[in-house]
Parts: C-alpha cells; structure tokens; sequence
C-alpha cells in the first residue's frame, strides 16, 4: 500500500490527473450502477410481485360469476387466458369446497386434483425456486366462492439481471473511454501552463534575471497563478534589491568593526601586558615577602641561639679575664721574685678551674653554634636528606626555646626515637618554626598556660604531623580563610598574612603532601600534615609520655 | 399496462356460461336471478325497503318454481316477496318483473323506475328489458342492454357483464 501511494506521489501531474479522474469516475459509476442495479433487480422483483398479486386479484374477481353461475366452462375460459401472460404456468381454480372447478396449465399431462383442498382464506405468496406461487381467496360481497391458486415463472428475473449486466459492463467500458479521453484534455488544461511555468522558472533560474514576466492568456486560475508569480518575481527582485543595499551596509560595517576590534584588542594586550606585569611584580613581591619572612625566622633563630651562647661564651670570656689577671699578678709576683710557692700552687689550682670551667662553657656555645648551624642551614638549603625526625624537632626547638621561655608554652613531641625521614629537612622546620610561632601570636594571650603537642606517627605509607595546641581556636569564619595569603588577624602587629600559606605551599607544592585544620573556639586548633616520602617504612611512632623539650 | 390490457381483452371477450342443466332452465332461471340481483345496485329506496318485491306478470314457467324456491332463501339478504302483478300500475314496488312478450309493450312507462325487467323471450332485450334469458345449447345465458339501464337508477357491476352479452 506504501509502495503505491509512494508510485502514486511520484507520478506526473498528468498521470495523477488522468488517474484519479479514471479511478472517481470507475468508482462513481461501480457505485452508482450497483446501487441502480440492485435497485432495478428489486424493483422489478417488487413489481412482478405486485402484477402477480394484481392478476391473481383480477382473475379471482373474474371468475367470480363462473363460481356463482357454476359456469365451469366460462371458468375454464377465463383461466384460459393466461395464455396472453406467457409468465404463467399453471392456474387452479378451487370452488367453495375445496373441489377443482377449472384449471390452466402449460403441462397438458398434468393431472387435476382429485381431492378436496384445505385452503387458508387468505392471501399467501411464495416465491420458490424462480416460481412465485400466489394462493388467493375468491370473495364477492364477504362471501367466499372459492380458491384460486396461480404458479408465475420468475425466470425472465434471471434474464433482466444478465441484459442489466451487458449493458452495465458496456457503457463502464464506454465511460471508461470517455473519461480517459476528458481526463486528457483536463490535464492538457492543467499540465501545459503549469510546464510553461516551468519553463521559465528554469529560465529564470539559470540566468537570474527576476525581471522576466509571463503573459497570462485567460483569467482563470491558471492566469491568477501567473499574476502570481509575477508578484513574486517583482518581490524577489525588491528583495534582491534590499539585500544588496543591506550587504553593503553590512561591509561597512563589518570593516569598521575589524577596526574597532583591532583597536579594542591593542587596548586589552596592552592591558594585559601592564596585567602581567602587575602578577609579575606581585609574584616578585610575595617571593620578597617570603625570603623577608623566611630571614625573619632566620633572624629569630639567631637572636635566640645568639642569647643562648651568650651565657657560656660571656662566661668563658670571664674566666679567660681572671685567668690573664692572675697570670697577670703571678708573673708580677715572679719578675719581683716575691712569688711563693703557695701563691703558684694557688695560680696552678685557679688556672685549672678557669680552664675547665672555660672548655665546659665553650664546648657548650660549639654545642649551640652546631645546632643552630644544622637548622639554619637546612633552612637555607632546600635539600633531602635522611634525619630523625624527633632529634630534629628538637633541634628546632632549640632555637625557639628563647621564645617559649618567655611563654608559660609547654611543647610535647610524641614520636618514637627510631623514626626516620627523608625528606626536606628545613621545610619540615620551617613548617614546625611557623606553627608554634603562629600558637604563641594567635593562640594564646600573653601570660597564658598553654600546651603544643607534636605528634608524629608513620601509618600506611604515610608520615603524618599532627600539631594540635589548647589555645583560643579559630572562629568559623576565620577558618576557611587562614590558608589564604596575606589574610592575617594581626595586620596592625607587622602581621604579614603569609605564615600559614608558606605552611600551605610547602606542604602542598614542595612536599607533595596535604594539610588540614580543625579548630573549636575556647578549645584549640589542630593542623594534621600528611606526607608522602618515608625512609624507614614500617616503624610506627609510638606514643610516649610527652617530655618537655 | 399489462392489466389494463388484460381487462379490456376480457371485458371485449364474452363469456358463455356454463349453466347446470340437470335441471329445468326455468328452474336454472329462477336460481339465476338471485345470482344476477347480486350484481345490482338499486336506488336506496329500494335497497332499504325490508323485503325484496320479485314480481310477475304474465305467463312464465318460472312462476312455478319461484314460490319455492324463494320461501325460505333471501336475495341480498332479505326475505323474497313474490308478488303476482295484475295491475301494471302496481310494478313500482317491484326490484324485479318478469315479464314476457306480451306484457312488454304496456311497460314503457316503467322505463325511468328502479324496476328491473327480466324476459324469456327471443327478442325481449330490445324492447326495453334489462335482462333476457335465451338458451345455448345446454347452458343458459342471457343478454344484458346497458342502455336500458339509464335513467333507472340502477347499477350493474361489471362482473356480470363479463359474462352476458351485451346489446349493442
């Protein structure tokens, strides 16, 4: 069905002209000759019925006076008339009982009814087999005379029905003729101005020239459809017209627009020079800001071991001083020959003293200047290397112990003695200097009992620094924020804002490592590092009783 | 068509009547004309009066069975009342006079009246009698003048015309 309507669409104008007109006027006429044909073949079975009913009616009155007058041979006679309606086989006449009065048949050998017949008194009609049987009651004045029974042949029905057929099949075969011949002179009205059409749409197409016209002949549809396409053509070239004017425009435009856009596009590579140079000075700036604060720390660091060696250099430097003076008194004692025995013996004890107290006292400012050569360096070489991780951290603390003297700050390394690192040494110092600087400054008010627990376990392959302090804690909205640079509680203090995002960098960029906070006001803060790099797997960090460093 | 055509060949045919001739054609006459009152109509007058007036006058070999006939039977339902008819003036009452060749020629005067005048004689129905009885060989049959009829006031149904013949 789809493979036709599709062969149907494909076809041309003319063939789906000639074709629907060939199909509407088939159908039209199938339709229209069946229903006429049924209706004939009814009517005139209706009407063979109605002149059979009408002759058994005429003859039943008829043979009324033969009845009453017992005339069998005017009956006879009467029936004899059948003879005219050749449609007639047979009629019987019955009188009142029941007894054949006449008769008429075409079968001369058929016999006559002998017995009395039982018959209704009233008129019945059958049609059986191409035979219409009518049995009619003969009354005159309400007073039945007798029967009349009529068998009419209905063949010439069957004879009707094949004429019709003929004759049906003849003028389809004739319309079909008529109609394919109208339907070719329809379309020829049709296809022809619409193929000039065509014509000169193709012409048009292949030379654009929009100001060809057609020249319509009749006023019909046809001539509308031209008028028509003229007014498009007219628009067309109207339009074409518009669009040229518009394209020109619009090259103006574009041309002043490349123009805007050159310039706007110096303006914004000069703005982002002058941008990247801002960055630039800006990186300049924080790199500055961190070797600033890195040499503070480093400052910090020497101010605090310097006070340390102070101490035992300043006693050495005493010592050194009385020992010059006695030699001094001793040797005066000698040229002037007034030195005793008991004054060299005395000398001899004091010198040994001086000196051992010299040696102790400056083997403990080497002791010092060791130490902080260690962390200093580490904090100004960015280098790996293998170190114990408690003997360092309390190295660095070491050199904070100046400024957590002044503190009531206990600081507690939990970590098992054995574990080792190996990693960036001074990082992890720097790291370890700026939070315990950060608690002392941010943490705790000044006088405050406070404690810093360091605590350093090794688990799953990872190194992880957990530095938890019991001071005021960070607010909710600070927290987020402590990472970032320059963002600092304590601007008006020389605060820089970078102590925490050089913590963030280091961790993140240098050691590949990851750092959190927590903290709850009132109760504390707690930074947890996790570090990637491990050099003695397998030691735990055991939890010992935190020991003041 | 076909009806029309059938009903003109038939009234055009006439009939020949078989009639039983077992017995006396008198007798077969006298039965007839209950028959032929059958096909009838009298003016109302007539048609509502209570009895139905079959007169005689003159000799007629009906006349001896028509008292017997007639004693217990009815003609369109009504009792028969057979009435000898001496003096002619007395015929208007008459549905039917049997008359004969004698008496026909003083009933001229009845020729407007709803009397109708049935003969036996050859020759009857054209002088005036509406229904003469003439014999065919064994049957019995009779003529019929129509133009006897006008004026009378009665009607004949055309089924008995089917089987009279009709005075031209």
């Amino acid at each position: 069905m789809v493979k036709i309507m599709i062969n149907f669409s494909n076809r041309s104008v003319r063939g789906k002209i000639v074709f629907i007109v060939l199909v509407t006027t088939l159908s039209a006429l199938i339709l229209s000759s069946s229903v006429m044909l049924y209706l004939i073949l009814n009517n005139t079975k209706d009407e063979a019925f109605m002149r059979a009913r009408l002759d058994g009616a005429l003859f039943s009155e008829l043979v009324i006076p033969s009845l009453l007058f017992n005339d069998k041979v005017g009956a006879k006679e009467t029936l004899s008339k059948f003879h005219n309606l050749d449609r007639v086989n047979y009629a019987h006449m019955f009188d009142a009982e029941g007894k054949e009065f006449a008769s008429y048949h075409t079968d001369t050998d058929k016999e006559l009814y002998n017995d009395k017949m039982v018959f209704e008194r009233k008129e019945t009609i059958e049609y059986i087999n191409n035979t219409l049987i009518v049995n009619r009651p003969i009354f005159y004045q309400n007073e039945y005379f007798g029967h009349l029974n009529i068998e009419f042949s209905m063949k010439h029905l069957e004879q009707i029905r094949i004429d019709y057929i003929k004759i049906f099949i003849l003028i389809v075969f004739l319309l079909i003729a008529f109609s394919y011949f109208a339907a070719q002179k329809m379309q020829n009205a049709i296809s022809i101005p619409i193929l000039k059409l065509l014509s000169y749409m193709n012409e048009i197409s292949k030379t654009g020239d929009y100001k060809l016209r057609i020249n319509k002949v009749y006023n019909d549809e046809i001539g509308k459809l031209y008028d028509g396409f003229d007014e498009m053509l007219v628009q067309i070239q109207a339009r074409k017209d518009a669009t040229q004017k518009a394209q020109d425009e619009l090259f103006n435009l574009n041309e002043k627009l490349e123009e805007r856009v050159e310039s706007r596009t110096q303006n914004l590579n000069d703005v982002n020079y002058e941008l990247k140079e801002s960055i630039d000075t800006i990186k300049k700036t924080q790199s500055q800001l961190i070797q600033s604060e890195k040499m503070a720390a480093l400052g910090g660091l020497v101010a605090g071991v310097a006070h340390e060696i102070n101490t035992p250099i300043g006693l050495s430097v005493t010592g050194v001083t009385h020992l010059q003076d006695i030699s001094v008194a001793l040797k005066k004692l000698y040229n002037n020959n007034d030195m005793t025995q008991d004054d060299f013996e005395d000398y001899l004890d004091t010198n040994i003293q001086l000196c051992e107290s010299i040696y102790i006292n400056l083997k403990r400012g080497a002791e010092l200047v060791a130490s902080f050569k260690k962390v200093a360096s580490d904090q100004s070489i960015e280098e790996k290397r293998s170190f114990r991780v408690k003997e360092y951290l309390e190295q660095v603390l070491i050199s904070l112990r100046n400024k957590l003297k002044q503190t009531k700050i206990n600081v507690d390394i939990i970590c098992d003695d054995k574990l080792e690192l190996f990693s960036d040494a001074g990082a992890i110092a720097q790291i370890i200097t700026n939070l315990i600087m950060n608690s002392l400054i941010h943490g705790f008010n000044k006088g405050d009992k406070g404690k810093i627990t360091l605590t350093v376990i090794n688990e799953n392959n990872k190194f992880i620094i957990i530095y938890a302090d019991n001071g005021k804690g960070i607010d909710k909205e600070t927290l987020p924020k402590v990472f970032d640079p320059f963002f600092t509680t304590n601007r008006e203090a020389g605060g820089t804002g970078l102590g925490l995002n050089i913590i963030y960098n280091i961790v993140t960029s240098s050691l590949g490592g990851e750092i959190s906070v927590e903290s709850k006001v009132g109760i504390g803060t707690t930074f947890t590092i996790i570090l990637p790099t491990f050099i003695d797997e397998g030691i735990m960090c055991e939890i010992t009783e935190g020991g003041k460093v | 068509m076909i009806f029309r055509f059938n009903v003109i060949f038939l009234l055009l045919f006439s009939y020949a009547i078989s009639a039983n001739l077992e017995h006396d054609p008198s007798f077969v006459k006298s039965v007839y004309i209950e028959k032929i009152s059958r096909f009838l109509t009298w003016p109302d007058d007539k048609e509502e009066s209570p009895e139905f007036n079959l007169c005689l006058t003159g000799d007629s070999a009906v006349e001896k069975y028509l008292p017997r006939l007639y004693r217990k039977r009815t003609i369109k339902k009504k009792p028969v009342k057979i009435i000898r008819i001496d003096n002619l003036e007395d015929a208007f009452q008459c549905h039917i006079l049997y008359v004969n060749e004698k008496s026909i020629n003083k009933l001229a005067f009845l020729k407007d009246y709803s009397v109708v005048l049935v003969g036996n004689d050859n020759g009857l129905e054209h002088k005036g009698v509406h229904i003469n009885f003439f014999d065919e060989g064994e049957r019995v049959r009779f003529w019929i003048n129509p133009k006897s009829y006008k004026g009378s006031g009665i009607r004949v149904n055309h089924l008995l015309l089917s089987i009279a013949k009709i005075v031209r």
